[in-house]
């Protein structure tokens, strides 16, 4: 029977007259990542010095294999390679080297691009190494690449006289990790600016909820909030002069917005549900955010200038934290699809309200979106442990972070850095 | 121009010789009776002027010699005019007859004419009876021609008419058997078509990534005889980068692509196209 | 003639529990926890029976699934703990906590009701409000480890902690 169905799904699928051109339809393939062999030239090979572009392969394969759409080979000797990254250092003395490579389509055989650096130190290599993967994946995707930004996370660790709390921050593949603040108590809620300068996070090291607002070179902070009751989820406006905050001051949370040159607060949400994670659009019009004002948590939008919420999330008991894309295309959030069911991460298209369950384990939460809007970062459990897993928003490519040590949880990805 | 008879001539050749006979008569009466007059006259006058004087008679005599003398003059006049007219008369005459001769002449000659005419008329005559029996006959030869020529006519339309059925019904078959020839040869493109497709499909590493569902690019294919892949180039984008690359790569992939041995069929797949979609997500 | 006896007894009693109970805040961690220095039913000026003091040894209330509604059962660790901050004016912070199940800042808001609850509650026993602070910390300080359905219920609760 299959033959037949695809006999006449062939028939149909093929046009053909005298006059016109053959056209055969191609709808099967394998889903699978692009091969691509990372590996230092011939040259180099030959020259077999000191330093090698190999350190820099090294950062290269992971940054691909990462971002879930690349399968990095060490030779281009594998069957089905489809591109070669040659690359070759040279040391110029005294800590100067020249940096080079070459970006290869084997099938069309020709060199995609090509790029010289000049006067690098051995301790930019990593760097270096970060942008060469930003160039070969916007090569091969069209798409920005995020290997050169920053992922703000908070760590637990237990100690013997209790747990301790810090909140952290490391390059995209988790490396050259620094610890920006370090309390007995909880940290929550890491938000970067749209600028990458400052992160906004709440801290309870006073045993009281507290927002605060760091410089990321300096380390220098500046406490914002600390009103009775909750101050938490905050979240920068696209603009930079506005962070919107949950306050449950007055009885019930809600959501404020403080102009951060005046410090003056205006409350944009009213009603006695619990109104919490506010989340921008691209253009400041609208907050998205998680409230159960309709019995239980759901996301809903707001618009800013009528001060009117109309709910989004319709499929699934509990839909909350949300997220946009950078495109505004789609909503990234936790998701429950039936009471007593797992959590995981979903992302629902706003314009159909159609919903993808991207993740599949039981626990899953606070998503964050790489700045090109490839990846998710998102919470997950291995055992007792909170470790970071990675997905891209298809579903596929599916990656866990290993921890060094205790649990990491709450990652934000930061903006594009220039 | 109107034909004389002979008759005509005839009838014109008599008023000529009565016009001259008449002409002829009037001219000579006339010159005779004008000289015998005049003398008569002179007398009478002398008798009646005895009683006049001298001077008178003188005058008289010279009245009477003046006026003979313009008798004579008269006379002389009269003379000369005779004379003349007699002249004339006889030129008339010989003018007439020379006139008559000529017009026997012409009667002659037109006598001879006629009869030529009269010849040529009856020859004329016979050859138009002949003629027109002839025509008579040719006419009956064309029209039995004519009729035969519409028998021999429709009957070579119709055996044109069967030779067209016939030409028709072998063309028909002709058709028939080309349009099974080329049915043949479509199922044959269907069918190498169908390796071609199997075999791109084992070469196609569709790309993971977001939002590539629903997408669809085209791919513009041409080949060797050998079927090796000589270009590959898409000519509607999906939109995606990586999409369009995948697509590209698995035409290169999958080269050399098998090609038919017929070489009508092969032809088909020298250069055509590819359309890669990727379909909702299952 | 046995009421000295007991008597020694009941303060041996309420010394080990004090002692229990420091260690206990031992574990919970050092002075930023202040509160569980003394916990209640010690310290100056407490007048109470043994009844009162384990009442207020009890310093947990739970609560069931997405709920912030105190079971009737605890009317009398209410009305015990009521009591004590009337009569010592001790400030006091209710900490409120959610289990693991849903999104951080969202369960900060449901530890938060909890803790408010309880503040009603001990304020409709008469005690003034400024007495009472409140915090949440949502799913962050876990007491029970594990994904259990117990281990959610241990960390669905309201904790009375007296500050000093």
């Amino acid at each position: 029977m299959r033959i037949f169905l695809s006999w006449v799904i062939l028939c149909v699928s093929i046009s053909f007259n005298a006059q016109a051109r053959l056209n055969i339809e191609i709808t099967e393939g394998m889903v699978a990542a692009v091969p691509i062999a990372v590996m230092k030239s011939e040259e180099e090979v030959r020259n077999a010095h000191g330093t090698s572009f190999e350190q820099l392969a090294v950062v290269i394969r992971n940054d691909l294999r990462m971002c879930g759409r690349f399968e990095p080979l060490m030779s281009a000797q594998e069957p089905g390679v489809e591109n070669i990254v040659l690359g070759k250092v040279q040391a110029l003395g005294n800590d100067n080297f020249m940096v080079s490579f070459q970006l290869l389509d084997v099938y069309k055989t020709n060199v995609l691009t090509q790029q010289t650096f000049q006067g690098v130190k051995q301790q930019d290599f990593r760097k270096l190494a970060h942008h060469i993967s930003d160039v070969i994946y916007e090569k091969l995707t069209g798409i920005r690449g995020a290997f050169s930004t920053r992922v703000a996370y908070v760590m637990v660790t237990s100690t013997m006289n209790g747990k301790r709390y810090s909140l952290e921050l490391a390059d995209a593949d988790g490396f050259n990790p620094i610890t920006l603040v370090k309390s007995k108590e909880p940290i929550m809620s890491p938000s970067w600016s749209a600028d990458g300068r400052q992160l906004a996070f709440v801290s309870f090291e006073k045993n009281r909820a507290e927002i605060y607002i760091m410089k990321v070179a300096t380390g220098q902070r500046e406490l914002l909030s600390r009103f009775p009751g909750i101050n938490g989820a905050p979240a920068w406006s696209p603009d930079g002069r506005t962070l919107a905050v949950v306050l449950s001051k007055n009885g019930t949370p809600k959501i404020y917005l403080m102009d951060l040159m005046t410090k003056t607060l205006t409350q944009y949400t009213d009603g006695l549900s619990i109104d919490t994670e506010p989340a921008w659009s691209k253009d400041g019009r609208t907050l998205y955010f998680t409230s159960n004002r309709g019995g239980k948590p759901q996301i809903y939008r707001l618009d800013l200038a009528t001060k009117k919420a109309e709910r989004i999330t319709y499929v699934g008991e509990y839909n909350a934290r949300p997220m946009l894309t950078p495109d505004g295309k789609y909503l990234v959030m936790m998701h429950r699809s039936e009471r007593g069911g797992s959590f995981n991460i979903a992302s629902q298209e706003l314009a159909t309200g159609q919903v993808s369950v991207l993740t599949h384990a039981n626990l899953d939460e606070s998503p964050t979106l790489s700045p090109n809007g490839a990846m998710v970062l998102y919470g997950t459990q291995d055992g007792d442990r909170q470790v970071l897993g990675l997905v891209t928003l298809d579903g596929r490519g599916q990656l866990r972070l290993p921890a060094r040590e205790g649990s990491v949880q709450e990652p934000a990805w930061s903006p594009f850095l220039s | 121009m109107k034909k004389y008879t002979q008759s005509t001539y005839f009838i014109i050749a008599l008023c000529l010789h009565i016009l001259l006979a008449i002409l002829l008569f009037l001219s000579l009466e006339r010159t005779i009776f004008v000289s015998e007059d005049k003398p008569a006259l002179s007398q009478k006058e002398i008798i009646n002027a005895v009683v006049i004087n001298k001077n008178d008679l003188q005058k008289e005599v010279a009245r009477l010699e003046a006026v003979e003398a313009q008798k004579r003059i008269h006379e002389e006049e009269k003379k000369q005019k005779l004379a003349l007219e007699e002249k004339e008369a006889k030129d008339k005459i010989i003018k007439a007859q020379e006139l008559a001769a000529e017009l026997e002449k012409k009667n002659e000659v037109l006598k001879l004419a006629q009869q030529q005419e009269q010849k040529k008329l009856e020859e004329k005559q016979q050859q138009q009876k002949a003629a027109a029996q002839a025509a008579k006959e040719k006419a009956k030869a064309k029209a039995e021609a004519e009729a035969k020529a519409a028998q021999a006519a429709k009957e070579q339309k119709k055996a044109e008419k069967e030779a067209q059925e016939a030409q028709e019904a072998l063309e028909a078959q002709e058709a028939q058997r080309q349009q099974a020839l080329q049915r043949q040869k479509q199922d044959e493109v269907t069918r190498h078509a169908q390796l071609i497709r199997s075999r791109i499909n084992e070469n196609w590493r569709k790309p993971l990534g977001f939002d590539l569902t629903g997408l669809k690019c085209k791919i513009d294919v041409k080949l060797l005889p050998t079927g090796e892949v000589l270009t590959a180039s898409v000519i509607v984008s999906s939109g995606s980068v990586e999409f369009d690359r995948s697509a590209e790569l698995a035409v290169r992939k999958a080269s050399p692509l098998p090609m038919p041995e017929d070489p009508f069929v092969a032809n088909a797949f020298r250069q055509f196209d590819f359309t890669f979609s990727s379909l909702e997500a299952a | 003639m046995y009421t000295r006896g007991l008597r020694h007894l009941a303060v041996g009693l309420v010394l080990c529990l004090g002692v229990v109970g420091c260690s206990h805040n031992a574990k919970q961690g050092a002075k930023g926890q202040g509160a569980y220095t003394q916990g209640a039913g010690e310290g100056a000026g407490f007048v109470g029976s043994e009844q009162e003091r384990e009442l207020l040894s009890r310093n947990k209330i739970y609560f069931a699934f997405d709920s912030s509604g105190i079971d009737a059962g605890y009317a009398d660790v209410i009305n015990a703990h009521a009591n004590y901050m009337r009569q010592t004016n001790r400030p006091v912070r209710i900490e409120g906590h959610a289990d693991e199940q849903g999104s951080r800042e969202y369960n900060v808001a449901l530890g938060e009701r909890r803790a408010r609850a309880v503040a009603n509650a001990l304020a409709a026993q008469g005690v003034a409000p400024q007495q009472i602070a409140i915090v949440s910390f949502g799913k962050e300080k876990p007491e029970a480890m594990g994904h259990s359905e117990e281990a959610h219920r241990l960390n669905r609760r309201a904790v009375i902690v007296y500050e000093n």
